[in-house]
């Protein structure tokens, strides 16, 4: 089947589901009834962008053909912006871009928020992850760093949008400030992936040394597999440590015989935060970024 | 001062520090976006891609300084203060010339208490638990090391 009698085929149900819809004979008769449109085509367009002519132009009374075009709002656009579309004014559209950039940029500064208190927590976290943490605070940095980015763009377009609306069109017309987004929406996502990643590393060390359930162990750990939990990570900062050094090390103080179930359940949380914080970068991005494309698939399978 | 020190205990600064660390970030990026809008639209007659790059890269630099203030620099800190400053005196020029300047005062108002904040006891608190946080850091792991280098030379021995 090519895609002309794709067409035909789509233009012929729309033909049907028309005849069913729309008193097609009043309709004509109405319009007759005006005299500038008497005999005037009608043509309809759907909301998927399909065309059919209803009824064809009649000549008799008019050399010029008119046309009384009926047009469904495309699926994406709102009733209200297709208004204003069709009137020609701007306003109503410009309306709902500050409301879409407003939604977008609170979404970016809210990840920058969280990813910020990620950054500053995880730094803490050194010494409890045995160094992991460390890792983790540098790719914190980059997504809080992108988000940021993103908020203070969001912002800047705010500002454009009630000073000077036509930037953020020449903006978004440009292929390069495509490109800067995408790189902050990637940087954003490989934040997302390392603090899942972190977070999945730490729920299995602890798996590891616990018979508890994931859920119990984010509630806390028992105090024998709080102590054993503590010298493993003591064990994987310092690989050729001995089990006699180890015990001096806590006897003399420098190590803690166990870390409390609040500084465990601490920094799980911190690095619940940072996926979160990295999860809502790609939310700001999906409304006003690169990712929006793939959001709208998404919405759209869903919706089928 | 008593609670501040029993919740220093914890992985997170005490929160009220920390809250006041994230309002004043967030106020610099907003700053920084505005101000930016206004020297663009006011007072350089640059391109957009000049004038995207050179916002994104402010940014860029703001979070870098932000960082090390995390890690309890108070040379970062100071700059920070002063980029407020800069950017409040920056817009007040532009209230002269313009008509709209609601938008700037606000703009300048946010600055300002940026600098205010920034300059204030518990922003400055914040600094010097993270500084005093990190130094005992490196001094335990100093410790540590020492203790596992010994260990070896007996071991060896």
């Amino acid at each position: 089947m090519g895609a002309h009698d794709i067409y035909n085929f789509k233009e012929n149900q729309l033909k049907t589901r028309l005849a069913y819809n729309i008193n097609q004979k009043k309709l004509f008769q109405d319009i007759d009834k005006i005299p500038e449109l008497y005999g005037a085509a009608v043509v309809f367009i759907d909301s998927n962008y399909t065309i059919t002519e209803l009824r064809p132009f009649d000549p008799s009374c008019s050399l010029n053909p008119i046309k009384v075009i009926l047009r469904e709002p495309p699926k994406l656009m709102h009733q209200k912006e297709f208004a204003g579309h069709l009137k020609g004014s701007q306003g109503n559209i410009r309306e709902s871009k500050l409301v879409g950039e407003l939604a977008g940029t609170v979404l970016s500064c809210g990840a920058a928020f969280l990813g910020w208190i990620a950054v500053f927590g995880s730094s803490a976290a050194i010494p409890l992850t045995g160094g992991t943490s460390a890792a983790v605070t540098y790719l914190a940095v980059g997504a809080s760093t992108a988000s940021s980015m993103q908020c203070g763009n969001g912002l800047y377009r705010v500002y454009n949008e009630r000073r000077n609306p036509e930037m953020n069109d020449f903006l978004d017309s440009n292929e390069w400030y495509q490109d800067i987004t995408t790189a902050l929406d990637i940087i954003s996502l490989a934040g997302a992936a390392a603090a899942g990643a972190a977070t999945l590393k730490t729920v299995k060390l602890l798996m590891a040394n616990s018979s508890k359930s994931t859920s119990a162990i984010l509630k806390g750990l028992s105090r024998a597999e709080k102590k054993r939990l503590t010298q493993d990570i003591i064990r994987s900062n310092h690989p050729g440590i001995s089990n006699k050094l180890l015990k001096n090390l806590v006897k003399s103080g420098r190590y803690p015989k166990r870390y409390s179930g609040i500084k465990i359940t601490q920094s799980l949380k911190l690095q619940l935060k940072d996926a979160i914080g990295a999860s809502m970068s790609f939310s700001g991005s999906a409304l006003s970024g690169n990712v929006n494309s793939i959001a709208v698939g998404i919405y759209e399978e869903l919706a089928q | 001062m008593k609670d501040e020190e029993e919740k220093g205990s914890l992985l997170f600064p005490p929160w009220r520090l920390m809250g006041r660390f994230l309002l004043v970030t967030m106020m610099l990026i907003a700053g920084t976006a505005f101000s930016g809008g206004i020297i663009f639209s006011l007072y350089l007659e640059i391109t957009l891609k000049c004038q995207v790059g050179i916002l994104f890269s402010t940014i860029g630099v703001f979070c870098i300084v932000n960082f090390r203030v995390t890690r309890g620099s108070f040379f970062c800190a100071n700059i920070l203060k002063y980029y407020a400053l800069i950017l409040a005196c920056v817009c007040i020029p532009s209230l002269l010339l313009e008509q709209d300047y609601l938008f700037t005062l606000f703009n300048v108002f946010l600055m300002l208490s940026a600098y205010y904040l920034i300059s204030g006891e518990t922003y400055q608190k914040l600094v010097q638990y993270q500084h005093d946080f990190f130094e005992d850091i490196k001094e335990a792991r100093e410790l540590v090391e020492k203790e596992i280098e010994r260990a070896h030379k007996n071991k060896r021995g």
